[in-house]
């Protein structure tokens, strides 16, 4: 399947970039007219201030790499979208989830510039052949491929469900509860994941008992994800993460293809 | 109709036939032309591309590696920006992620990022 070509992807691809390594974000910003610095912030992580077709994006120097790359895709999101407008995103903007748990990119600039920023650090066209050779989704291939592209375990594994290749949701569950989810279309709408974490999920002791990530993934009942009727005819495959800010996101692999029948 | 209009009727439809043969295969070998040259142009491209991705880099490298000090009118800088949070329409952009109170060296460097966009903005209005 072609993809349509993405604003990020299109400057990408404008100049040559065609392997993961290539993708220097700080070299598209300059080619989109914007310059990078860095310098202790203290009141936000990175910002933006441009004029006419200039810019300067200004990223906290205390910072992890990883952050610092997020945060100048992100910036240059909002030089694509908001031109001439002045926002201030806040972290209470990020995470709040809608009522349906779909994060409505539509009218919200941070998502929006979220998006942009997983265009560019994870393009389509480089991603998906990648992904076409892979069979199953697991944790330590998200890895692998979130390393290839210097970009988080988070990001790397909802563009894989992105795809929608992988019969595989990732749920983000919080000490108070379930953030949010992502299901790809290829999973029926019926396996919907519990609001509550259960004690017998491996994520369980994760998030309540300061317990170290499992190695590798544990089957586990469906029932303790999904409180559908049926669902306690199924196992599936979880590996949960650490996220930060106390979270963590489990992998849930429904390897079992009668799950899938609509 | 004598053996030799026979004779002649057949050469006759090798002939074509071999012709037809001559031209399919040379219309094979100019398909094939315009696709290796298509590949060729390609390629080219994609060079020119990552020369100007190398090029940046070593541009953005080279800027770095040179201070520049930017010399500004603070209260003058200050007042532009109350003016671009109050005007409804801006040639300026500003965005902050995960923005919290304003700290005043966070501002300091604000304003001097807004005064180095319009030195070079000037500096390119002079070019």
């Amino acid at each position: 399947m072609i993809g349509r070509v993405s604003a990020a992807e299109t400057a990408l691809q404008e100049l040559g970039i065609t392997e993961p390594s290539e993708i220097d974000v700080e070299v598209v910003a300059r080619y989109l007219g914007a310059k990078v610095k860095y310098r202790p912030l203290k009141a936000c992580e990175a910002r933006i201030v441009g004029h006419a077709d200039r810019a300067i994006i200004t990223v906290d120097t205390r910072s992890t790499d990883r952050r610092k790359r997020f945060s100048v895709a992100h910036e240059l999101g909002h030089w694509h979208y908001h031109r001439g407008q002045c926002l201030i995103c806040r972290s209470t903007d990020i995470d709040k989830p809608t009522s349906d748990d779909r994060r409505e990119r539509g009218s919200n600039p941070e998502l929006q510039a979220d998006a942009y920023a997983a265009d560019l650090l994870l393009p389509g066209y480089i991603f998906r052949p990648l992904v076409n050779d892979v069979d199953r989704l697991t944790l330590a291939g998200v890895r692998e491929l979130a390393t290839l592209f210097h970009a988080s375990v988070t990001a790397t594994a909802m563009r894989a469900l992105g795809t929608n290749r992988f019969p595989a949701l990732l749920v983000c569950h919080g000490q108070d509860g379930r953030k949010w989810f992502r299901r790809p279309p290829v999973v029926p709408d019926r396996w919907f994941p519990r609001a509550d974490l259960q004690p017998e999920s491996s994520a369980f002791p994760m998030l309540f008992k300061n317990g170290i990530e499992p190695k590798q993934p544990k089957r586990i009942k469906a029932s303790a994800w999904f409180d559908t009727y049926t669902a306690d005819r199924f196992t599936l495959l979880e590996q949960p993460f650490s996220l930060p800010n106390s979270q963590v996101a489990t992998l849930l692999v429904l390897d079992d293809v009668a799950m899938l029948s609509q | 109709m004598s053996v030799g209009d026979n004779q002649s009727m057949r050469l006759s439809i090798l002939d074509d036939f071999m012709i037809e043969e001559i031209l399919a295969a040379e219309g094979d070998a100019t398909a094939a032309d315009g696709e290796a040259i298509r590949r060729d142009v390609e390629r080219a491209e994609l060079l020119a591309r990552k020369s100007r991705l190398k090029a940046l880099r070593e541009e953005i490298d080279r800027e770095r590696s040179t201070s520049r000090v930017i010399q500004f009118d603070s209260e003058r800088m200050r007042a532009k920006l109350k003016a671009i949070g109050s005007a409804a329409v801006s040639p300026v952009t500003m965005a902050a992620r995960s923005g919290k109170a304003v700290d005043d060296d966070d501002l300091n460097s604000l304003l001097e990022d807004l005064a180095e966009l319009e030195q070079d903005s000037e500096a390119r209005d002079d070019e």
